[in-house]
């Protein structure tokens, strides 16, 4: 599973969110990647957590969306955000098929009363594919994105008949 | 460690653009780093290699290529690289290769044992290997021995999957290093 966005989405928050490690509301890009691997039920996962920054982007996000199972596209649901993410859609379709799903994320839900953030119905709007909504800082919302994630590989594993 | 400033033969900044990523800021070189290595291009590689992943992980100090050093010290997001001539090394790197082919010969001895004791592989296992190996082997040689620890196999099951292979004319016996065969694809 790749996570992929712009900077400063949360990404990495969303990998310490399913890996239950300490949140903190500090800021660090990552650079490069960071690799995490999670159990979520039967599944194995490894995730593959890209810096969002251009260059890590051109030079990583090929070799790792291709390999990918699922891609998500974090954004972090300011319009401007929201509307450069299809631009990142659009490239990760040139590496991944079909059986590959693309699936948004539009984080940091808790402020779209306060601060001008489209809600995840808005961004799915936009974006054309599957979007959920989500908190990434809110240890609460784990159980939440277990279920994204279990929802969408049951669907692939059915898929690929890799179930019984 | 002992050196002089005129050991350091070149110094970078490599900052960090939250938008586009590291990017070299600043170099001084005082002769060549080494043949093949431009600063400007592997700036984003040493920013890297320095400080990849995320912050929780343990960061090198120092690396050792074939034909210069470099150390580096980060403040904040920026990364100030030392590029060092090796002094006196060769002869700790002769010392530390004999180590480490010590404990490669171990572990190979080790290995055997165990591999005697594995458990099979299954079919599908298998026929996932008889896949991989002759891609392996294009262009290229390997010993049973090294396939072997590759996959995981047991003396009995690699010889297996390489006669199968070989029966197929999918791989072929290129050479012999003492006991092993060298193997390489049709």
């Amino acid at each position: 599973m790749t996570l992929i966005g712009h900077p400063a989405t949360g990404k990495t928050t969303l990998a310490k969110l399913l890996a239950k490690n300490e949140i903190d509301r500090l800021y660090f890009p990552t650079h490069g990647l960071d690799l995490k691997t999670i159990k979520v039920d039967d599944y194995f996962l490894r995730l593959w957590d890209l810096g969002g920054q251009q260059s890590y982007l051109k030079t990583y996000s090929r070799d790792y969306l291709l390999g990918s199972d699922i891609i998500f596209i974090v954004t972090d649901s300011t319009p401007r955000n929201v509307l450069n993410s299809r631009e990142l859609i659009n490239y990760a379709c040139h590496f991944v098929g079909k059986e590959c799903p693309i699936i948004a994320i539009a984080n940091k839900q808790d402020l779209v009363k306060t601060d001008g953030r489209m809600d995840f119905k808005r961004v799915q709007d936009i974006l054309h594919i599957k979007t959920y909504g989500l908190t990434a800082i809110d240890p609460s919302e784990r159980m939440k994105l277990i279920n994204i994630i279990k929802k969408e590989l049951d669907k692939i594993a059915l898929r690929r008949k890799l179930k019984e | 460690m002992n050196f002089t400033e005129n050991e350091i033969f070149g110094a970078a900044l490599i900052g960090f653009d939250m938008i586009d990523g590291p990017f070299l800021k600043w170099k001084r070189e005082y002769t060549s780093v080494g043949k093949g290595v431009s600063i400007d291009d592997f700036a984003m590689n040493f920013y890297l290699a320095f400080r990849g992943g995320n912050e929780s992980v343990k960061k090198p100090r120092a690396i050792l290529y074939d034909e210069f050093y470099i150390v580096a010290f980060p403040r904040n997001l920026e990364l100030c690289c030392l590029f060092m001539k090796p002094k006196d090394l060769d002869n700790n790197i002769k010392q530390l290769n004999k180590i480490a082919s010590r404990i490669i010969t171990e572990m190979e001895v080790t290995e055997q044992e165990e591999s005697s004791k594995s458990s099979d592989s299954d079919e599908d296992t298998i026929d996932e290997i008889k896949r991989i190996i002759p891609n392996l082997l294009n262009g290229t040689k390997m010993s049973t021995p090294e396939l072997r620890r590759y996959f995981k196999l047991s003396n009995s099951q690699i010889w297996k999957v390489m006669s199968d292979l070989e029966s197929s004319k999918k791989i072929k016996r290129a050479d012999k290093k003492g006991r092993s065969v060298i193997w390489t694809a049709n």
